[in-house]
Parts: structure tokens; sequence; C-alpha cells
């Protein structure tokens, strides 16, 4: 959906290119600014705020900033998965509001914590390899899929709940809900942690590569030998497997889980991965351009409330920044295109 | 109807000072190697690019074009090679929507009247197509043809074909080329691009030759061999090796065993394949032939068994374990198939072995650059998309992908359709290398001199009777004779 590039390339490309170095050199510095727009834009905010108002780049501002944004970055994370082999996982948001639910719930009858992080992790994978597996060998549509599967969930919540706020919360996910490593918020350090071994899976592995080949074109994927059904069912796995991360770290934050938690999160994290896919490998969904989204976009509402707008701006300012950002990207790719 | 045109696109001029004209009533084949600047031409012709320099001329009169719809309201109909209908619709559906409605009465569309004027347009062309079926249905010459009376249907005078018949076996080629000639005939003018030189023999009046965005050949059908014709096409840079399939000698140990395999339109059919030979298959569609290379290498489910490597899969069998026994496919359709658009010629190549590149990207760095030099791959440039490739670069991509997995045997169906003859030698010199090695490749082709060039041996496949096995195969028309028996 998001796949941004130019196949309306002439012939002409065919023939050898002959460009004389001057023109090469510009066209470098085209391809420098449209992968990088988004840092750079990053960087002018970031430096504009500061200037606008003292109260911007203090530590207690950032630190407050990153952590607001730590449970949506993970989110974006889990949504990846699914995005590059071409598919959607709508149940993400029900599906933390689910996990973050069990929790508490178990929690209240009085399971040993480790039992209960297990529970939760092993729930959220077994609920993204459900996803998997209706789409990839019931072939049901994913967004249908996936949709049904996140209604379910929040009837489940609602009935592990009884319609209440449970506040039975584990110790140690408060610790690392709300503790600091460093000056660094434990939920941050998480978010690295995650986005590191993404980025690594996805860029250095042939897993990696085989997903997004699944992505481009699934039958090719098949006809190369890809084990396409594995690999999809594996995308929705680890997407739910970073969602249950996810939930732990939501429910120490909150510190009670309530029945309506989890879907406001579902569309912050579709726009991040949409606004990350114009940056740094443009036309692919990649981990840090989605970091890069959501720091621009963390950035954005931090600054502009700072300077005391009001508050409808925050949603105004995510929205006209994901559609100038896809906008951007096609002229960008468009101009490029012809020039070559 | 062009006067000096010329389009570069930044450094790159991709048409220079073409004239070219097409009458009333005749069918001009305009010929050239991939990337020679023929769809350009069409895009200028039909006003999708603007010229940089010269005229387009109609009767006589200087034309200004600014869009696709210009040149349509002016006269001129294009048809491509995949003619776009929509597939969900009927046939009368859709050529009423193609044509903006005329059948509608004011805001109320009439299924009937719109069935009743295509089924009239149809059988005034004697297209045999049917105005109730739905155009999915349609097999690949029937949307051809419905496409050109469509563009009768909107008044074209002028009607350009970009490689309509490449995609065609020859004998659905020839039906449509027929419509063609009836419609030339009637008083249109053709300009029909082809990379077939057998169609430009027997269905056209003139013939121009087009390289590296110039006109180097133009001039009365008659009056030039195909083989004259492929040198005007060879780029000027030295010439061509042509690769003989040697002395055509019965091959060595077998690399793979395929017992009694079977799919819905295929017979059960048994064979070997021995190192150093390349296994042509001919036959018509109807005996199944256009499965054969899907159902040998998994890509669709078929029974049977296959034994290579040491491995015997029991049908059906999955592309991976195709590959397991030595199989690898390079298929008919390159982008649904073949490659991933959007992913480099590095990604590309390197997508069926991932794990051996694991943490060696020097080695896959020289793996790339092995199959671009051995194919001559254009631009050079390993990190390009394969979807901005021509298509007979992206086909190459495709062979050097499978090449450099090493298999015991490459399935090549119809691998050079739309490919120009340059491009054509090269890629078949690079198999045959492999084969001289020791390896061993099946070719399918729609095209039987392909088959009775490059194969060791040809069977022969019909409906209802056993494969006819030939060896050492050189007469065509002989070949082309055994196709036809029922």
């Amino acid at each position: 959906m998001a796949q941004i590039t130019n196949v309306e390339r002439p012939e002409a490309v065919a023939k050898e290119a002959t460009a004389p170095s001057g023109s090469q050199l510009g066209h470098f510095a085209g391809i420098a600014i449209h992968k990088y727009a988004q840092v750079i834009l990053l960087v002018v905010l970031v430096i504009g705020f500061s200037l606008a108002t003292p109260r911007f780049a203090t530590q207690q501002n950032w630190t407050s900033l990153l952590v607001s944004q730590a449970v949506v970055a993970m989110m974006t994370l889990a949504v990846l998965f699914p995005l590059i082999v071409g598919e959607f996982d709508l149940s993400v948001g029900y599906s933390l509001g689910f996990s973050a639910m069990l929790g508490a719930y178990l929690t209240g009858q009085n399971w040993p914590v480790p039992m209960i992080l297990l529970a939760m992790l092993v729930f959220g994978v077994f609920i993204g390899v459900v996803n998997g597996v209706l789409n990839v060998y019931f072939k049901i549509n994913s967004f249908i899929a996936t949709l049904g599967m996140g209604i379910i969930l929040s009837a489940l919540t609602l009935a592990l709940s009884n319609g209440a706020i449970l506040t039975t919360v584990p110790g140690v996910l408060e610790t690392l809900g709300r503790g600091y490593v460093g000056g660094i918020a434990w939920a941050v350090w998480a978010v690295l942690l995650i986005a590191v071994v993404c980025y690594y899976l996805l860029q250095h592995t042939p897993v990696g590569a085989r997903l997004y080949a699944i992505g481009g074109s699934e039958r090719v994927a098949f006809l190369a030998g890809v084990r396409t059904s594995w690999y999809k069912v594996l995308a929705f796995g680890l997407a739910g497997a970073i969602v249950a991360g996810a939930a732990m770290f939501q429910l120490g934050q909150a510190g009670s889980a309530t029945p309506s938690m989890g879907p406001d999160l579902l569309l912050p994290a579709y726009a991040a991965a949409f606004l990350g896919v114009t940056t740094f490998r443009p036309g692919f969904y990649n981990v840090p351009g989605v970091i890069v989204a959501i720091l621009l976009l963390a950035v954005g509402f931090n600054g502009l409330s700072l300077l005391g707008v009001p508050f409808w701006v925050q949603p105004m300012f995510n929205g006209l920044a994901l559609l100038i950002a896809v906008l951007f990207a096609r002229l960008a790719s468009r101009r490029l295109g012809a020039a070559k | 109807m062009a006067r000096g045109v010329t389009k570069a696109f930044g450094p790159t001029v991709a048409v220079a000072g073409i004239t070219l004209g097409v009458r009333a009533g005749e069918v001009h084949a305009v010929a050239g190697a991939n990337g020679s600047g023929k769809s350009t031409l069409i895009k200028i012709l039909t006003g999708v690019h603007g010229q940089d320099e010269g005229d387009l001329l109609l009767d006589g009169e200087v034309q200004n074009w600014s869009s696709p719809a210009d040149s349509r309201r002016a006269g001129v109909g294009v048809v491509h090679q995949e003619a776009p209908l929509v597939e969900k619709l009927t046939v009368a559906e859709c050529v009423d929507l193609l044509g903006g409605y005329p059948s509608a009465k004011q805001f109320f569309l009439s299924n009937k009247a719109a069935r009743v004027r295509t089924q009239k347009l149809l059988d005034e062309h004697e297209v045999p197509v049917d105005a109730r079926e739905l155009c999915s249905s349609l097999s690949p010459a029937e949307r051809a043809m419905v496409s050109l009376a469509v563009a009768m249907d909107q008044g074209s005078r002028v009607l350009i074909l970009d490689e309509v018949t490449a995609a065609l076996p020859q004998d659905e080629a020839d039906q449509v080329l027929a419509l063609v000639r009836r419609l030339a005939d009637r008083g249109c003018a053709v300009l029909m691009i082809t990379h077939r030189l057998d169609e430009i023999e027997r269905y056209a009046d003139r013939t121009s030759v087009l390289t590296a965005g110039r006109l180097v050949y133009s001039g009365a059908t008659g009056e030039i061999s195909a083989e004259q014709i492929i040198e005007h096409m060879l780029p000027e840079e030295g010439a061509q090796e042509i690769v003989s399939s040697g002395e055509k000698t019965a091959g060595g140990q077998v690399l793979i065993t395929v017992r009694d395999l079977a799919g819905q339109r295929l017979a059960p059919l048994s064979f070997e394949v021995r190192a150093g030979e390349i296994l042509g298959f001919a036959g018509l569609p109807d005996a199944g032939i256009d499965d054969l290379a899907m159902l040998l290498c998994g890509g669709v489910p078929g029974t049977g068994t296959l034994t290579g490597r040491g491995r015997t899969a029991n049908g059906p069998w999955t592309p991976s374990a195709a590959r397991r026994a030595g199989l690898a496919l390079v298929p008919r359709d390159r982008l649904t198939n073949g490659a991933v658009a959007l992913m480099t010629i590095t990604d590309n190549v390197a997508l069926p072995d991932q794990r051996r590149y694991w943490h060696r990207t020097r080695a896959r760095r020289a793996t790339v650059r092995d199959v671009i030099t051995e194919l001559d791959v254009r631009p050079a440039d390993p990190g390009l998309s394969v979807g901005n490739l021509s298509g007979g670069n992206q086909q190459k991509v495709i062979l050097g992908k499978w090449l450099a997995t090493r298999p015991d045997v490459l399935v090549l169906d119809d691998p050079t359709n739309g490919v120009d003859p340059a491009a054509r030698l090269r890629m078949f010199a690079a198999v045959r290398a492999r084969v001289d090695d020791g390896a061993a490749a099946i070719l399918l082709s729609s095209e039987v001199e392909q088959l009775t060039t490059y194969c060791d041996r040809v069977l022969v496949l019909r409906p209802g009777r056993p494969a006819e096995e030939l060896t050492a195969p050189d007469n065509p028309t002989h070949l082309a004779r055994l196709m036809a028996q029922q």
C-alpha cells in the first residue's frame, strides 16, 4: 500500500547511463534529501522548539516525552511485521488491552509473577499465530480476520474484568514501567532493544530478506522456494509477541488495567509505520524510519503543547505530517525517476 | 506521421530524430532491440510524452497532443500487450465502459442495448467472442481482439500495436494478426511493434528498424531478409557469436527422473533428463503444455513423482522440494512469477539462496556482479529496482538469479518472450555454458525455431497420445507438423 516507487520509467534507462559526474552529484544529493527529509525536519523542529521555549530542551521534558512514546513505539514495531509481508493486523490494540487485563487478572488470582509474564507472552504469540493461520490457511483477508479477532478479544477483556478496572499489577512491571536506569526509563531501553533486534532480523538475516520478498511478491518468493505460509504466520506471531511486551509496560505505567485500554493505540501505530516508509529505505517498511517517525510526531506534539496551542492541534499535526510526508516522498521519487 | 522526432530523458536520448510514416491501408512493422526506443516512440505518438523536437503529423496537419485523450480524439488508437479489460465485467459492459457508455439512455444504462451493440461490433470485425462472457474468461488472443475492436469502436484511423502478440502462441497470434490485416484492408493505418520476425514477413507491408533511438532501416518488407533485420538490430560493437547446439550429443548421467507427471490438462508424462542436454517440449495448448513447467517446479499442484539429487518427491510437491531435487524455473510471466519488481537486482538475485549469503555480503556482491557481466544486464547497477529495467533486462536478471543457484536442471518456460535477438543469444549462451559443464536444461517455447535450434532432444506432446521423441531436431516445419497432428 505504501510502497512508493516509480515503475513507469521509460526504456531510456535501459541504455547506459552516460550522465556527467556533475548531474550525478546532484542526483545523490537528491536521494539524500529524499531519504533523510524526516531526520532533517526532526532536527529543525528540535532546534526551533529549543529556541522558542526554555521548557523544551530540559532533561525532564525529554524524559517524559520519550516515556510517553515507548508503548506506541513497540506497537509500531509490532505492526511492521505483518505490513512487511503485505498484511494488516488490526487486532494489536485489542490484543494489548487483553494481555494487560490478563496480567492484572492473574495477579489478582495470586499467580507467581514469572508465570503471569509467561502467560501474557504466550497469549500474545498465540493470538498472532491464530491471526496468521486464519489468513494463510483459511485464506481470510487479514484485514477481516484480525478485525474479527480484535472484536473477540475486546469481548474477552470485558469478560475477564467483568467491566471493571483491575488495579492488581505485578510489582516488577510497576518498577519497569516507572523506573529509570542511567537517567533513561526502562521502557525506552526496552524499545531500543526491540528495535535493534528487529532491525538486525529484518536487514541482516535471511528471515528478513524473505519477509520483504513475500511482501514484494508472494508468488515469486514461493517459486523461489520460500515457505511463504510459515513466514507469514511467523510475521503475525512476532507481532503478537511484541504486543505482549508492550502490554507489560502499558500495565506497569498505568498501574491498572481498564477494559478500554489498547484500541486507541492502533491508529497512531499505523500512522507511524506509514510515515516511516518514507525515510531511510524509501518504499519499504523499515525500523529506523519508524523510530524517526515516532520521534518526529512526539517532538511535534510536545513542542506545540509547550507553546500552548489548543488541544486539537496535536491530531491535526499527526494527520498532516503523515499526508505531507507521503506526498513529498511520491513527488521526490517521481522527480528522481524522471531525472535518471 | 512523425517527422524528426526527438525525446531525451535527462542526459539520455531515447529517440533521436526519427521520421516515420504510416499510410491508410498499410501495416508498418517496427522492430528493435530492448531499449532501442520503441516504447518511447509509442508514448510520443499517443501523446503520453511530449517530444522535445520534431512534429507529429496527421493527414498532413501538425498535431499538438498533450495527453492520450487528445490523440485518441484525433483517431489514434493503441493496443498494448496486456490489453487492459476489467476482469469482473462482461465483454459488453467493458466495451461500453471504454466507449464512454454510448448505449446509455440519459442516466440509465441498458445492459441489453450494450450487449446488442457490442455483439454487433464483434461480429462486424469477425471476432469470435460472445459479448456476455466475462472478460476474465477470455484467452489472451481474445482479449487482444476485443481491444482491437474497442479501438475501432472509438473511431481510430491509426492503430498502434505495442507487441500485442508477444505473449501469444503462434496460432493465436495468427488469429489476431489476421484481424489486424482485415482492419488495414478496410483503410486503417497500422503501426505494429514486434519482436517476431516471421510476423513481419507475413503481415507487414513495410518494415523499420530502430537501434539506440535511431531509425537505421526503413523499406518495403520484401526487400529485407530476417537475417538482415537482426543484423540491423544488433548494437554495433562486436559481432555476436551465434550459439549452435554443438554436436547435439545424447548426454551423460541421469539428473532427474519424472514419472507420471500429470496436472489438470496434462496427461501422465514420464521422462528423464541427462547431464549435458537441452530437452525441449513442444505441443499445442490442448496438450496441457502450458502448465508443464509450473507442474515440474511445484508452482501448481500435480501428481506423479520427481527424483533428483537422490531425493524422490511425490506430487503435489512444493517449489522448495523441486529445488532440492535440482530444478530451477525461469517462468513465463516475468513480474508475476519471476522477479519482485520493487526489490533491487541484488535482492532478487540473492532471494533463492539467502542462507548462503548470510553475513557474506562480499560473496553476494560477487555473485550479482557475475550475473550482470555474464548476461550483460543494463544498466549495470545492482542497486536498481528490477521494475525499472526493460523487459529483456528483467528476464536476464531472472535467468541469472537461477543460474547463480547452480541447478542441475534449468527449466526455461518461454524465456525469451519479448526479448530482443541479441539478448536471446546471450541468454542461450549462458545456458549452454552450464549445460556443457554437466548441467541440463528443459526448454519450452512458443517458437518452434527456438526448439530446433537449441534442443538436443524434443518431446512432442499431443492430447490422447503418447509423447513422441525427436532426437537432434533440425527441421522446424517438420516439428510444427508433428505438433499439429491429432
